[in-house]
């Protein structure tokens, strides 16, 4: 047996290329992803074995060039320049063609092996583009196969191609620029390759045209060169004849004369036939693009989505809640009562059912999103919407994260990878908790409920209401302070109408579930166990002699009761002294005087500590320090009716508190999903904002219903 | 005439991208180059993003990035209710504007049929 022979690929391509089918198509189930090293750029690599060798295949980010300026572009050219794949494989859309080949271009002059994939040789057929593989091949010095990925066709011959061209080093042939900036990017070349290092480590021709083109990261690598002064005078020189020669700036005439040299070649190899009538996308974009019909669709579609993850994803989540629930009453009954037990249900079994209660509604949620994004409709959404999201800093596609917000705030922010500027990303992951989710819904319901008894449903409206608002002007405010600056150019490729794979859709699925329980779902378990930790220790001493007192009195004061109603009554008071003396407990009376100017006193302390867990157990920890039955049931009228009698509390306080946990920061789940997104900083900005912002806001609002009421 | 300032249904040739950088880069990489030709798609309301047909695909770009690629007006406007179809006639691509052109690219055609254009 013959020792396998390793050869990496890194699969470039243009977005909408098809060059995920292709990387499906080759590596089917045996692949990973993961991120490029200190990006939040995803990287899908597999290894397949092939006729005696060992291919290893890392998708590169799907890039129209490689400039230094969009962050795709520069990890897909850091990787092939660091990594020095044996070979790189460009994925072409044969349907539109020039555009493409203007990558492959860039590719080839990086300096190592190129085969490319003529994809959808379906869907340019249908167009009646011709393309001849064989002489466009012959032409460019690169071996043309082509292939239709969503099938499978052609990924066999596209390998023994990737092969062929290892094998024999075939190398492409170098794009020509014209007699006289050839002369130009020779005469840096013949300066650059003077430090040998330098030389070794980038291909000379490569970095000649970049710093021609003005490419700040070439820009920048060539100051470490022993002959940077020489290489810029000579530099200088090229930019002077090339802007007075043409009258354009280099890195514009760079790019023309790349898509003449494309001009020229395709001229040769691809043949069109005259079709008549009107495409399929034309059709269908009267409608979705039309000014009047298109903003009601959308809002329907997103309306739809919003329904079917919610709605459908009740019934998994329950069923959840159901399995867990009947783990809990094993854990009960097998194992004895102690630490051991409680950790058990209330740290592990509660951590974990809260990380999984999540899953079905981001499954449910990413079938969705990628069918949308595979057919095509997510850039047309952003036409739509864009004029208005652009007025407040944000971009046509911050709208459907923002929309999910109402739901549930984590996939709302993992919704958000559709957006590629990262300010505008960034500034719709800071937008989204102050839409009110539905976990906020149960405190809204209780609080509305217990002081506002008539206006009720009208004072849980006004929240919401004052959560888009709020979103609004912070997101308008943070794109002129914090997120300052230009917003990214928008230009977007506006893709045919394709047919998605399930295939496909479901490897996306997968793909988000799958980072969601890696990354947000184990910090979730371990603040799950901290936050058991921290409301049940350190044990109260004297309880149990609380307890049997608690028990004397409340016999003595109601002589009538049953001894089951005694000790339901006893436990109540018995929760209540153990929280009180927890460590939160301790924590709601050490900040007590910070909320105090708003009106809180430090049993509300104490209930946000866990609401900074999940928002609903605001509701439960209210009920034990309130003494009602807990049930975690908002409607429950006894703990409406215990917090009306509380003496310090009233309809401002109640407001204020509403207020307060509107704005505070989201759950934890929420906020891990944050760090995953956006990163360490961003998580402690939103965090110190969040809470800045809801203590300002819930004092003014407790301010003022005390100037009214005066 | 500036690329922003049309509307459904009309055709334009490309005659420069106003200047480089990062925007002008983007721009002219993706094939708003001197000679390209296209027309506008549609617009969204109240003056917003454009949809535009350049060459073998549509894009969308709101007017501020419009406003950086000069264009001349073509006649024969496409009719708004029937955009053109994606197809083409067999047509030569090469962008031989004669007057337009800019010289170093009609040299590199002449070097390309001489099949000298490579340096290996």
């Amino acid at each position: 047996m013959e020792e396998k022979r390793a050869l990496t690929i890194a699969l470039a391509g243009n977005p909408n290329s098809g060059k995920t089918s292709i990387f499906n198509a080759i590596t089917g189930a045996h692949h990973k992803v993961g991120n490029y090293p200190g990006v939040t750029v995803e990287k899908r690599e597999g290894t397949i074995e092939y006729h005696g060798w060992r291919i290893h295949v890392v998708d590169l980010p799907g890039t129209y060039s490689l400039t230094a300026y969009s962050l795709d572009e520069v990890v897909a050219r850091d990787f092939v320049l660091n990594e020095k794949p044996d070979i790189i494989v460009d994925v072409l859309d044969s349907s539109n063609l020039e555009r493409n080949l203007y990558l492959l271009l860039q590719l080839i002059e990086l300096g190592l092996p190129v085969a490319a994939a003529l994809n959808m040789a379906d869907e340019a057929a249908a167009k009646g583009i011709l393309i001849d593989d064989k002489t466009l091949s012959k032409t460019l010095g690169v071996l043309m196969i082509p292939t239709v990925g969503s099938r499978g066709q052609g990924v066999t011959e596209l390998l023994d191609a990737v092969i062929e061209t290892f094998e024999t080093h075939k190398m492409p042939r170098m794009p020509s620029y014209g007699e006289d900036i050839e002369a130009h990017i020779a005469a840096l070349v013949r300066l650059l390759e003077q430090d040998e290092t330098f030389a070794a480590t980038y291909s000379p021709r490569w970095i000649a045209i970049k710093i021609i083109e003005k490419d700040p990261d070439a820009m920048r690598r060539i100051e470490q060169h022993a002959k940077a002064a020489e290489i810029h005078t000579a530099l200088e020189a090229a930019w002077h004849w090339i802007t007075l020669h043409y009258g354009k700036d280099a890195e514009i005439i760079l790019s023309e004369q790349r898509y003449g040299y494309i001009h020229g070649a395709v001229a040769e190899a691809v043949h069109r036939k005259r079709l008549r009538g009107i495409s399929l996308t034309e059709q269908l974009d009267r409608f979705v693009m039309h000014p009047l019909v298109g903003l009601p669709l959308f809002f329907f579609i997103i309306w739809a989505i919003f329904k079917l993850t919610f709605a459908l994803g009740e019934y998994p989540v329950a069923w959840l809640e159901q399995l867990f629930g009947s783990l809990e009453g094993l854990v009960q009954n097998s194992v004895p009562a102690g630490a051991v037990r409680d950790l058990l249900i209330n740290g592990i079994i509660h951590g974990v059912g809260g990380v999984l209660s999540f899953v079905p509604l981001i499954v449910i949620l990413f079938f969705c999103i990628s069918i949308l994004e595979d057919t095509g409709y997510i850039a047309r959404a952003a036409f739509l919407t864009d004029h208005f999201l652009h007025a407040i800093g944000l971009h046509g596609q911050s709208f459907m994260p923002l929309m999910l917000g109402f739901g549930c705030s984590v996939p709302a922010i993992m919704a958000t990878r559709t957006l590629k500027s990262p300010k505008e990303r960034i500034a719709t992951i800071l937008a989204v908790p102050f839409i009110s989710c539905g976990g906020k819904l149960p405190i809204y319901v209780l609080l509305a409920g217990a002081f506002f008894e008539r206006n009720a449903s009208t004072v849980v409206m006004a929240m919401y209401a004052s959560g888009v608002v709020l979103s609004i002007l912070s997101t308008f405010f943070l794109r002129r302070t914090v997120l300052k600056g230009q917003s990214m150019p928008f230009v977007m490729e506006l893709p045919p109408y394709r047919m998605p794979t399930l295939k496909g859709v479901l490897w996306h699925v997968w793909e988000k579930t799958w980072s969601y329980a890696r990354k947000a779902g184990t910090i979730i378990l371990a603040v799950s166990v901290l936050m058991w930790l921290i409301t049940s220790y350190p044990k109260a001493r004297g309880i149990q002699e609380y307890e049997i007192h608690a028990r004397q009195s409340i016999a003595a004061e109601h002589p009538s009761l049953s001894e089951a109603a005694i000790s339901a009554r006893a436990e109540v008071l018995v929760r209540q002294y153990q929280l009180e003396h927890s460590i939160a407990g301790q924590f709601g009376k050490i900040f007590e005087p910070v909320i105090a100017p708003i009106g809180f006193d430090w049993k509300i302390g104490v209930a946000l500590i866990p609401g900074l867990a999940a928002k609903e157990l605001v509701v439960s920890t209210l009920g034990v320090l309130y003494g009602a039955p807990v049930d975690e049931n908002s409607e429950s009228p006894s703990l409406r009716q215990s917090l009306r009698e509380a003496p310090d509390w009233s309809p401002r306080i109640a407001l204020a508190l509403m207020v307060f946990i509107l704005v505070m920061p989201p759950c934890f789940a929420s906020l891990a999903t944050i760090r995953a997104e956006a990163g360490d900083k961003w998580l402690a900005f939103q965090v110190v904002y969040s809470l800045v912002l809801a203590w300002v806001i819930s004092f003014l609002v407790s301010i003022s219903g005390l100037v009214l009421k005066a | 005439m500036l690329l922003a300032e049309l509307g459904p249904g009309q055709k334009f040739r490309v005659l420069r991208v106003a200047f480089g950088g990062e925007i002008g880069k983007r721009l002219a990489d993706l094939g708003f180059i001197s000679g390209a030709e296209g027309h506008v798609v549609r617009a969204a309301l109240f003056h917003g993003p454009m949809q535009i047909r350049l060459a073998d695909y549509d894009l969308i770009m709101r007017r501020h990035e419009a406003k950086l690629v000069e264009i001349e007006l073509l006649p024969q406007p496409v009719p708004v209710s029937e955009p053109a179809s994606e197809s083409h006639a067999v047509i030569d691509i090469r962008p031989n504007i004669a007057g337009l052109h800019p010289k170093g690219m009609r040299h590199l055609n002449r070097g390309f049929h001489r099949g000298r254009f490579g340096r290996p």
